[in-house]
């Protein structure tokens, strides 16, 4: 634990672990400014195809859309809020040689590299809890509670409000999962190397590049696709689909933790074994 | 002799082709200063990491206070304190957290009596709540001293701890380093280039080369087996280099410098050299005498 609290202690006194913070309650801000000054000609838009299908009515545009809509728009940025932290755990320490330091204390590899995950796990958690309360939470005390429409390019799906909290807290959890196999895989990438900027490029050329190949509809990526852990990511979209596709949810999620327990495995061999020279 | 509290046999580090530690055999006595010598990329700095585990051995044991390093790696090293290069710090924090995080990291809740202490015996009281980035490179090395030390450890390895240090730094270090084995029974282990400071305070010394120990022993006994360094300034110099060519001093005498003749001879002869001079009629302006471990250590890493 002494481990852990000193690791949370760098990671608080370090500005750069508010960027993540700042940049999720900036965006959030943006969004429900705008939503609130504007929201009807947003949805107008957004419906303008199928008032002729459907009669829409009563209070559509409420807090459980805005936080939806603000999901959508966060969760593709927020990986590298989570990696400028975790990817700069071990390399930061091996770039500025605070590593040399700590690696001669009587306090095993294994334990080092323990304590960093369940910080930079903390962090995460508190990322993604900080988004619920004023992604869900604000969104719903400023423009009010009620039935979730989610508009698909194949139709709608209406969900009532009594039915959409225990989507919102899963889909958190997928997010909070999604995260967690970013910082470690940045965190993994990180024991690596001796430069703290690397690990949180390399993290983010991968989401991208894997995010690229995940969109484009050219049949020998359909290949790839179940490989990638990107495809995973965004399986919290599917808890908003009527009936939620229980078995391929947790197939992603099983995935998703089978990453992330072999990319922890790489780091724990490759820093228990690595000579440390710088 | 007294106890041996660190001993490495047939300590090999291997990259690739490349020895950086060849077959390295060292004892290390309780109470002791070693001094700890070889020129750049003698394979120094590769032993003593090894020594603290940042860097695994390719072959060979090490055995700190009894125990094989391998198998109680966390309870010797709860007793062991290092600078290993430069002493690095959070630079965002200040030196006091800094010091706190380090003492807790060995398996010490330092008290705030304990800080100040320790931040008294390295001079930089006043100075324990200002960030690590203010530092200059010769406090940051104080501070190293202090983190070294914090946890009471029994062995302190110092990998060139002056580096950094004003004069007067370098002064104090000496000292508190000496009081370190005087008053607390502490051993050291000393890598330095600046081989004086080793030759002022070590007890013993071993000088490696190429990865291999190539002289271990006593500083006093090592020294006293070599020939000293004579400077003699004749009134006359060529009169001088005349009568040294036609004698049985021929063969100790170096050569010329700025009118200074040199000899290497021991120090009993040193009145026969004198009287020869007087006898050949080429009085002496001066004669002096040097035995420096620098020409020791110069001598056997073959670079004079």
């Amino acid at each position: 634990m002494t481990l852990v609290r000193l690791e949370l202690y760098k990671i608080v006194t370090k500005p750069r672990s508010f960027i993540g913070f700042a940049a999720i309650t900036a965006v959030v801000f943006v969004i429900q400014f705008a939503l609130y000054i504007d929201g009807k000609s947003y949805w107008d838009f957004l419906v303008q195809s199928l008032d002729k299908i459907f009669d829409i009515t009563g209070i559509v545009f409420n807090g459980n859309l805005v936080c939806f809509i603000i999901l959508q728009t966060l969760l593709v940025q927020m990986p590298l809020m989570i990696a400028l932290v975790t990817g700069d755990l071990v390399s930061g320490e091996s770039a500025t040689g605070t590593i040399r330091l700590i690696a001669t204390k009587p306090v095993s590899r294994s334990m080092i590299l323990w304590s960093k995950y369940i910080a930079g796990f903390i962090y995460t958690i508190l990322i993604v809890v900080w988004l619920g309360i004023i992604g869900l939470g604000l969104s719903q005390v400023l423009f009010g509670r009620g039935d979730l429409i989610v508009l698909k390019s194949d139709g709608l799906t209406v969900l009532r409000d009594a039915d959409v909290m225990w989507r919102f807290y899963s889909a958190f959890f997928v997010a909070l999962l999604s995260l967690t196999l970013v910082g470690t895989f940045s965190l993994m990438l990180s024991c690596f190397t001796d430069n703290s900027i690397g690990p949180i490029i390399i993290t983010m050329a991968v989401i991208i590049l894997f995010t690229i190949i995940g969109t484009i509809d050219i049949p020998f990526f359909d290949h790839l696709k179940p490989f990638l852990f990107t495809t995973h990511m965004i399986v919290w979209r599917n808890l908003f689909d009527n009936p939620v596709p229980m078995a391929q949810i947790l197939q992603s999620v099983l995935i998703l933790i089978g990453h992330i327990v072999a990319f922890m495995g790489i780091s724990f061999y490759h820093f228990s074994q690595k000579d440390i020279q710088n | 002799m007294s106890e041996p509290i660190v001993q490495l046999k047939g300590l090999t580090k291997k990259y690739g082709t490349f020895t950086a530690v060849d077959d390295l055999d060292l004892t290390v006595c309780r109470g002791d200063i070693v001094g700890f010598l070889g020129p750049n990329g003698a394979g120094k700095s590769t032993t003593l990491r090894m020594m603290l585990t940042l860097v695994k051995p390719t072959a060979g044991e090490i055995t700190i206070f009894g125990k094989n390093i391998k198998h109680d790696r966390s309870a010797i090293l709860r007793k062991v304190g290092c600078i290993i290069e430069k002493p690095d710090f959070y630079l965002y924090l200040s030196a006091r957290k800094n010091l706190e995080i380090f003492a807790r990291m060995s398996g010490v809740d330092p008290s705030p009596a304990r800080l100040d202490e320790m931040f008294e015996l390295v001079g930089l009281s006043g100075r324990d709540l200002s960030p690590v980035k203010t530092y200059s490179h010769g406090m940051k090395q104080r501070l190293g001293i202090a983190q070294t030390l914090i946890h009471d450890p029994d062995l302190i390895i110092l990998d060139e701890p002056t580096t950094g240090l004003d004069p007067q730094g370098i002064i104090d270090l000496r000292h508190l380093i000496l009081r370190l084995k005087n008053d607390f029974g502490k051993t050291v282990i000393l890598s330095s280039h600046i081989l004086n400071e080793v030759e002022l305070i070590a007890d013993s010394m071993t000088i490696i080369n190429k990865g291999k120990a190539i002289v271990q022993g006593r500083v006093s006994e090592l020294l006293s087996n070599e020939a000293m360094i004579i400077s003699a300034e004749p009134s006359d110099l060529q009169l001088a280099i005349d009568v040294v060519s036609g004698s049985e001093w021929r063969t100790a005498y170096q050569g010329e410098t700025d009118g200074i003749l040199t000899f290497h001879i021991s120090k009993a002869s040193i009145p026969d050299l004198a009287s020869f001079f007087a006898q050949k009629g080429v009085p002496l302006y001066s004669l002096q005498y040097r035995r420096s471990l620098e020409d020791y250590f110069l001598k056997l890493t073959q670079q004079i």
